[in-house]
């Protein structure tokens, strides 16, 4: 590198590119600030993100064949112009990383600067705009001049440059909705977040059972005068199981009975199927000074008190509502050309159909496990396969650098 | 924990491991030292592999979700990265402070040991959670090996004013072999990501933070093509890229932007 240089005389190199990288971001903060803070919003929709694409790709193979000796297209090409403008995005996304994003409480200032939205800020898309068209070049003069020894690095290049565009611009397409479904009825209306239809699938859903299963309950220590939960991180955590035990702060706790679906008579609780029958156990709780306090703990539910067992004047124990394990919807898939589908939906594990893909998103979180509603997210997003692609390519991309990193190693 | 006396028996690690250091770094020419030592090293990541192995058995699922727990395997890795690499380079240094950070990060866990709870949350119910996880760990521990390479180096510069240039060969191959790691790890969480929450990146805190430390990282590879950036540059930008790397494994957690992360298990 030649410091003795005078800036922006052939070779461009950091100088250019800290002052270039930097202009981008100053030009985004005042654009930004100049549209009033709405940032690329309403730019970035349908079809403008294939324009975009288009003149992107242009512009890069106008200045790969055109403007190939041209002095901005061999800078952007080079090693320092890579740095610059991967500075420039990271710089954008420290910025993403440090201040809550897409926050109502957000200032004036913080808003007006794009701060609060940084993924449809100005700037963001600039450093994003250079990333790609660096990015492209250097693809493309790998690809031109191709060699197998090259392979991980033109595949690497290539596949994130599509992630880039295809997670930037192509997920603007990306279609996020929700049904919500009730047993026993059929629905094809898809909902937005906030709850109003605003499309008809070209399938329908019929929930026939909603199922969850549970971890069992914690038992957990109070503050009587407080009303909150004794946390300290040495205390073991005493689950709710026969036999089970455990110290929490100076108590010894021990479960002596535990029934999962439950229901007090007189004063003891009793094994019941009904709903809203919640876990409750009967615990031993000794402290350090020999006292022992005997009694039910019961979690309670949407039409059930809680019990809770006072132990002294400092602290009583309660059950904590059990946590979910997992939850299936068994849902039928109806539509106008196949006969129906049953399947069974759960978390981690999303349906495909038509374009569209099901996943098990929520249920009536009072109602627990008796809940006979099911939320249902329907996505589809015409890209995935392309960004697919480059996933694949940059995990390819890094088998590569693991074997020649070794390779260098052996040296 | 009631299986196992934790503070006593990572105790015991830490004084084999101790030992071992000490059989190795004392007149390490003397093959007797040198391979008592090693062998000291080595019975002490088997220990902790096998408490490993008998936390999973008792949780009934993989020991991966708390950080506590990703900091048992961030230990076993990095020393095993140290073994390794110091098998290769035969740098003393190497092998003294990646055991001592890979104990430290034991300590950290007894200082403040962790609710060893046995309960999954749903989301993370699936196949891609221990590659995932694992993937990312073995990456951590080789970027955290690179960084300590940095440090040497920028001290060596600043305080001894002259550095080895073999040195930063090591820190090359540790941030190349670290940095596919990390990138598959990224992957996979991105692949994994669309199953689970219906989408491969949301910009979710975490998600920020992973990407920040991978373009760190980045700069570093491309600053070390043809030397493009000079070499005390670079050896900071190791430095820095472990700062963000150690944000995105606990600072996210206390981060302002972060409340409304999904990523965040092992508050409740």
């Amino acid at each position: 590198m030649n410091t003795n240089r005078p800036t922006w005389t052939k070779p461009w190199s950091y100088k250019e590119g800290i002052l270039i990288s930097l202009s981008l971001l100053v030009l985004g903060f005042g654009l930004e600030y100049l549209s009033n803070g709405i940032g690329t919003d309403n730019l970035l929709i349908y079809p403008n993100n294939l324009y975009m694409g288009i003149i992107i790709v242009t512009l890069i193979l106008f200045l790969a064949i055109i403007g190939k000796s041209w002095t901005i297209t061999e800078w952007l090409q080079s090693t320092a112009a890579a740095i610059c403008s991967i500075g420039l995005l990271l710089l954008v996304s420290l910025l993403m990383g440090l201040t809550l994003q897409y926050d109502d409480g957000a200032g004036e200032t913080i808003r007006r600067l794009g701060l609060s939205h940084i993924l449809t800020s100005w700037q963001y898309l600039l450093a994003n705009l250079l990333l790609l068209l660096s990015l492209g070049l250097t693809t493309i003069k790998s690809i031109w001049n191709f060699s197998w020894n090259k392979l991980g690095f033109t595949i690497s290049h290539l596949g994130l440059w599509i992630v880039i565009f295809g997670g930037n611009f192509g997920s603007i397409q990306l279609e996020r909705l929700q049904v919500k479904l009730i047993e026993g009825e059929i629905s094809n209306i898809a909902h937005n977040n906030s709850g109003s239809p605003i499309k008809e699938l070209p399938f329908a859903i019929k929930l026939n059972d909603f199922i969850l299963e549970e971890y069992n309950p914690k038992i957990a220590l109070v503050y009587n005068e407080a009303g909150i939960m004794f946390k300290d991180e040495s205390s073991s955590i005493v689950i709710a199981e026969l036999g089970n035990y455990g110290t929490i702060s100076n108590w010894n706790i021990e479960i002596l009975e535990y029934i999962y679906s439950s229901a007090k008579a007189g004063n003891k609780y009793y094994q019941i199927n009904e709903p809203g029958a919640a876990p409750s156990a009967f615990i031993r709780a000794t402290n350090l000074t020999g006292t022992t306090v005997e009694g039910w703990v019961h979690c309670g539910s949407f039409n059930r008190q809680y019990e809770s067992l006072k132990l002294d004047d400092e602290y009583s124990a309660i059950m904590l509502f059990p946590e979910p394990k997992e939850y299936i919807s068994k849902i039928e898939i109806l539509t106008t050309e196949r006969p129906p589908e049953s399947i069974s939906l759960e978390v981690n594990k999303p349906y495909y159909i038509d374009g569209w893909k099901l996943y098990q998103m929520g249920y009536d979180y009072e109602l627990g496990r008796w809940s006979n509603t099911s939320i249902i997210e329907v996505i589809r997003d015409p890209w995935l396969r392309i960004v697919y692609a480059g996933i694949f390519m940059m995990l390819a991309g890094a088998m590569f650098m693991f074997w020649v990193g070794s390779k260098k190693n052996m040296k | 924990m009631d299986w196992i006396n934790f503070p006593i028996y990572t105790c015991f690690i830490l004084i084999i491991w101790m030992l071992g250091l000490l059989f190795v770094s004392i007149n390490s020419k003397r093959r007797f030292n040198s391979t008592l030592g090693n062998l000291l090293l080595i019975f002490g990541v088997l220990m902790l592999i096998a408490m490993l192995s008998v936390l999973w058995i008792n949780l009934e699922r993989p020991p991966l979700r708390t950080l506590g727990e990703t900091r048992l395997w961030y230990s076993i890795f990095l020393s095993v990265v140290g073994l390794i690499f110091y098998w290769r380079w035969k740098y003393n240094w190497f092998l003294v402070f990646s055991f001592s950070m890979s104990g430290l990060f034991i300590i950290l866990n007894i200082i403040y040991p962790e609710n060893f709870n046995k309960s999954l949350m749903p989301a993370l119910h699936s196949g891609w959670f221990v590659p995932h996880v694992v993937v990312y760990i073995i990456s951590y521990a080789l970027l955290g090996a690179s960084s300590i390479v940095a440090v040497k180096q920028l001290f060596d510069t600043y305080v001894k004013g002259k550095s080895s240039s073999n040195a930063i060969s090591l820190a090359d191959n540790l941030v190349y072999l670290g940095f596919s790691f990390l990138t598959m790890g990224l992957l996979f969480g991105a692949l994994w990501a669309k199953e689970a929450w219906g989408h491969y990146w949301t910009w979710d805190p975490k998600e920020t933070w992973a990407f920040l430390t991978w373009s760190v990282y980045l700069i570093y590879i491309h600053g070390r093509i043809k030397d493009s950036l000079k070499e005390n540059t670079a050896m900071w930008v190791l430095a820095f890229g472990f700062i963000i790397l150690l944000i995105c494994w606990f600072g996210v957690n206390y981060l302002p932007s972060t409340a409304n992360s999904v990523h965040t298990y092992s508050k409740t």
